[in-house]
């Protein structure tokens, strides 16, 4: 059995209760490994761990749920927080504190060589794949991997990090060329084309490189979009088990 | 999605393949967002 790999941020979320916010442990690529880790797939993290309080929580988490963390940079820089905020209609907005932190830390000495250690695929999301000086390196980094393997890009558009719209769709767009598939939502598109039609957002990217998007609508459900096919499924409904 | 392209391989990720692997893919967020904090699901709760 091969191996995924995983990279990009695990990071500490810290979410509104009442007057005071519990740290809780987030960020996109890290939920990705723990799931795959869950359905039993043998999966690496790769990414800088910090050694403070909040880099212990997120060790913590991942090995509990079997992810494996061989290739982690441990470094003393803080962990990377995200300050959520809740508005009246409970919709989520971030403040990030990134600078410095070793959430964000990818220097190419102590990334794995995809030639020697052979991944089946690379997952690579979210904020690390756009937040610089990091975002370059996994870039760079990724063309090697993409000679062996499939890389699956996942966006997760969060415009508190890159505010600039252009410069979020060129940080985006690149990824493209190196990807074999890509999850996207639908409000991720619509933030960065916000004049272009959705299903011409998707026909383009298509001619740029990945032969699988798969577009998230929320509670409508999800698109999978290959050039000559699309198919579409409704959301699911689960009754809520805990609270 | 990742654990159907790895299980399956992406070019053979099309039509009822491609729709179940999507159908999974709902069910796995609908548990997910059930629940309080990032905790998926496994293969079983999936079946």
């Amino acid at each position: 059995m091969g191996q995924v790999w995983i990279a990009g941020e695990v990071l500490i979320d810290l979410i509104p209760e009442g007057v005071d916010r519990k740290p809780v442990v987030g960020g996109g690529p890290a939920n990705t490994a723990k799931a795959l880790s869950k359905l039993g797939i043998d999966t690496q993290f790769i990414e800088g761990i910090s050694s403070d309080v909040y880099g212990q929580m997120a060790k913590k988490e991942l090995v509990t749920s079997g992810v494996k963390l061989d290739y982690v940079k441990y470094s003393d820089k803080p962990t990377c927080l995200a300050i959520v905020s809740l508005n009246d209609l409970g919709a989520a907005t971030y403040e990030f504190v990134i600078k410095n932190t070793a959430t964000f830390d990818f220097t190419h000495d102590w990334l794995p060589n995809p030639q020697t250690d052979r991944p089946s695929l690379l997952h690579i999301g979210t904020l690390a794949a756009v937040i610089e000086p990091g975002a370059s390196v996994l870039f760079d980094w990724a063309q090697s991997v993409a000679k062996f393997a499939p890389i699956v890009f996942d966006s997760n558009i969060r415009p508190a990090v890159v505010s600039d719209r252009s410069k979020y769709v060129a940080r985006v767009e690149r990824w493209l060329e190196i990807s074999s598939a890509v999850k996207v939502s639908e409000d991720d598109i619509k933030w960065l084309y916000p004049s272009i039609e959705v299903e011409q957002v998707v026909n383009d990217w298509l001619i740029k490189g990945p032969s699988l998007i798969v577009v998230t609508y929320g509670d409508k459900g999800l698109i999978g979009n290959r050039k000559n096919e699309r198919v579409s499924v409704g959301a699911v409904k689960v009754k809520v088990t805990e609270l | 999605m990742v654990e159907a392209i790895f299980n399956d391989g992406l070019d053979n990720l099309t039509g009822a393949r491609l729709e179940t692997m999507l159908k999974r893919a709902a069910k796995a967020a609908a548990i997910t967002v059930s629940r309080v904090g990032a905790n998926p699901p496994t293969s079983e709760e999936l079946e």
